[in-house]
């Protein structure tokens, strides 16, 4: 089965093509010998066509992604078994060959639609640590302590101190802002990176039972207010795209380190247990 | 360790075979309670009772008479009693009934293959119930060919069909903190579950939107209430990630994301985002608040570390476990499942004696990469207090740690990912409770626990 798995490409989809070619020819030679009238040759041929496909199926089911059942031999190579004795090539032979495997005959099908830019910018809500999605607006702390009451304190608390609803977002008069200590509470103040995701959130899912419903002003604006409560920023402080940006690492940024792409766990203390 | 360890003998009796024992005895149980009875009201108290080696033909039990009609909806039978347990329990604050985790019940389940209705479910904002036919999916950001799909559109891909498991990263996260001790296999580590998954691989959807060079990271979100978002490498989408809309042989449920889902085999259940509407490439993370806030793992020191995607190895035995009743001592067999994120379990050691020694359990066929795979390994009970346990070992060559080992590195703030061995102590009336989290010096002295695994 060599013959047809091209080598250059991935073996799952190859393992796919294998199988999904040897079937369309399974099917064409059995309509053929239905067709051709010429019973004994027509019988034998699609007889072993279709136990080679059912060995390239078995091999595809078992994950044996080159197909090595197929080295039985029983069935044609692609671009052979569309002439096979005593046939002709089939319209659905023909294209299967010439158009490659299953999924470049699909790219070719031009499946979708060109994507709206209305739809695009209608759904792409996500604000990035670049600044990237940051509405043009302008929030101030005291805006932000009415939209806090009316939106997010019943959950919250009316403090931020968190309830069994929903957790604490502010740090409260014995802690500070600063990296995250062990078996603190996590808040914008010691534990989230950047700010925008801050934002993002809030904008994206809150508040929980009315998600979406506050303006780009009451985000900014509630915010704000988050952050001072937690001793941010002032009082009389706003918050725009300029200054969300000045701020947008915030105090635990540099506790956060990524395992990916270089993998942290196992923990090299934990490989090598004792059997 | 070898590799050999699952050609063991063959032990001719199944976990099935347990159950349907222990049924059987049941069953029998009822049968002669009929038998008797109806030889009273049949035959009266005059009759003399029948001569010891007088054969009795059994009286047919009732549900040999004509059963039930078809229905078109398959219903378990009356005596199985097999259900979810959700984090919200009986609050009737809609947060607690729509954030949350309902918990899959592994002791009561067997096979590889989570019934559907039974599969876990991880929700931050509820389930969502759309309509196939309105639904999108928007191809966005550093593509050339930006597109929209409907689900029509994506079902005309080629498909691939896989089984893989999916499990909440904070699966199993109570042993951090120490369960209690009625803390059962379901609440503990039932936020994991496998099904047979078919879609579209996401290297077709990559080809036709034709993503650009530089694109290292795609956003993938989610249409339900939280638009619940992660970012995703390009190299995981590329090896095996797939949109799915086919689970178990139907369409996916709305509970796992219906029409459709991202599956990252063997990768956090939370990167796998339900009810997909939108995929946007970009050059780099995009840092969401589920990457950020959440689902980061906080060590002792204050570091967190982030993007720890592949759920690591694991195991548990599902029968006995908290909650069971080993009926008596003798010959049992013990089961349980393991599985792991970075690859395929070459083997599972059994302890029944508190981890002094370690036995090789069978692997049950099919064992697949990135899929639960289930052990049996024979037992015969001396009556005696016992903690039993399992550990699994995958082909990277990482066999689960004792609670301790683990807890020394991570704290106990850690939240995800906890994947140590689970200790039950099999008590000598045959009860079963949870040992993790108990002190050594609570249990009973001839288990001879280390408190390593506790």
């Amino acid at each position: 089965m060599t013959d047809v798995h091209t080598p250059h490409r991935p073996a799952p989809p190859n393992a796919l093509l294998g199988r999904w070619l040897l079937v369309v020819a399974a099917f064409s030679l059995l309509l053929l010998a239905a067709c051709s009238g010429d019973e004994d040759n027509g019988t034998a041929t699609s007889t072993a066509t279709e136990v080679g496909a059912t060995e390239t199926a078995t091999g595809t089911a078992t994950g044996t992604a080159t197909g090595t059942a197929t080295a039985t031999g029983t069935a044609a190579p692609a671009g052979q078994y569309s002439l096979a004795p005593g046939g002709s090539p089939t319209p659905a032979a023909t294209e299967a060959a010439a158009g490659g495997d299953a999924q470049q005959m699909s790219l070719q099908a031009n499946i979708g639609s060109e994507a709206p830019q209305d739809l695009v910018d209608e759904w792409n809500i996500d604000i990035d640590p670049d600044g990237t999605g940051l509405w043009d607006a302008q929030g101030s702390v005291s805006a932000g302590a009415d939209v806090f009451q009316a939106n997010c304190a019943r959950c919250h608390g009316p403090d931020g101190a968190g309830t069994d609803l929903a957790p604490q977002l502010v740090l409260g008069p014995d802690m500070e802002p600063g990296p995250w200590q062990f078996g603190a509470p996590r808040t914008v103040a010691n534990y989230w990176p950047y700010l925008t995701t801050y934002i993002d959130y809030i904008h994206r899912a809150m508040p929980f039972d009315n998600p979406g419903s506050l303006s780009e002003e009451d985000v900014y604006s509630v915010v704000a207010w988050i952050l001072n409560q937690n001793g941010m920023i002032d009082d009389n402080a706003t918050l725009d795209p300029d200054s969300i940006m000045q701020m947008n690492e915030l105090p635990n940024y540099p506790s956060f380190f990524p395992c990916y792409p270089d993998e942290c766990r196992p923990e090299p203390a934990l490989r090598g247990n004792d059997q | 360790m070898s590799d050999d360890r699952n050609l063991l003998p063959h032990i001719p009796v199944g976990p099935n075979s347990l159950l349907s024992r222990r049924r059987l005895l049941q069953a029998g149980g009822a049968v002669a309670g009929g038998l008797a009875l109806s030889r009273i009201t049949r035959a009266g108290a005059q009759q003399p009772p029948p001569a010891p080696n007088e054969l009795v033909p059994p009286p047919d039990p009732p549900w040999s008479a004509q059963g039930q009609p078809f229905t078109t909806q398959g219903i378990r039978s009356p005596y199985v009693e097999i259900q979810r347990a959700y984090s919200g329990g009986d609050s009737p604050n809609v947060t607690r009934q729509t954030a949350g985790s309902n918990f899959a019940p592994l002791q009561d389940l067997d096979g590889i293959i989570t019934p559907s209705d039974l599969h876990f479910q991880r929700n931050h904002s509820g389930t969502t119930i759309i309509d196939p036919a309105e639904h999108q999916v928007l191809v966005h950001g550093m593509v050339d060919r930006p597109k929209v799909y409907s689900m029509d559109d994506i079902k005309r891909f080629p498909r691939r069909t896989e089984i893989h498991f999916l499990e909440c990263s904070g699966n199993s996260g109570a042993g951090y903190s120490g369960p209690s001790p009625d803390t059962t296999a379901q609440l503990m580590h039932g936020l994991t579950s496998t099904s047979e998954w078919g879609g579209v691989p996401m290297t077709t959807i990559m080809q036709d939107v034709g993503v650009q060079e530089g694109a290292e990271w795609a956003l993938f979100e989610g249409a339900d209430a939280s638009r619940m978002d992660r970012s995703v490498p390009r190299s995981k989408l590329e090896d095996d990630a797939m949109l799915v809309y086919i689970q178990n042989g139907e369409p996916i449920r709305p509970e796992q994301g219906f029409p459709l889902r991202l599956l990252l085999p063997g990768w956090e259940g939370n990167t796998q985002i339900k009810w997909l509407r939108r995929i946007e490439f970009g050059s780099g993370p995009f840092y969401t608040k589920e990457e950020t806030r959440h689902y980061t793992d906080a060590l002792p020191d204050g570091q967190s570390r982030q993007f720890t995607y592949e759920m690591e190895v694991k195991s548990l035995i599902t029968w006995p476990s908290a909650g069971h009743q080993v009926p008596a001592p003798g010959f049992w067999e013990i089961n349980g499942i393991a599985w792991s994120g970075f690859g395929t379990i070459t083997g599972v050691e059994v302890s029944v004696d508190g981890g002094n020694s370690w036995g090789p359990a069978e692997l049950m066929q099919p064992v697949l990469p990135k899929a639960h795979v289930r052990f049996r390994f024979p037992w015969v009970w001396d009556g005696t207090p016992r903690v039993i346990m399992s550990r699994a070992t995958d082909d990277t060559g990482y066999t689960q740690p004792a609670r301790q080992r683990l807890l020394d590195i991570r704290g106990t703030q850690y939240i995800y990912h906890f994947d140590a061995i689970q200790p039950w102590l099999v008590d000598a009336d045959g009860a079963v409770t949870n040992a993790m989290g108990q002190s050594a010096s609570d249990l009973p002295s001839d288990t001879q626990i280390s408190e390593e695994y506790l």
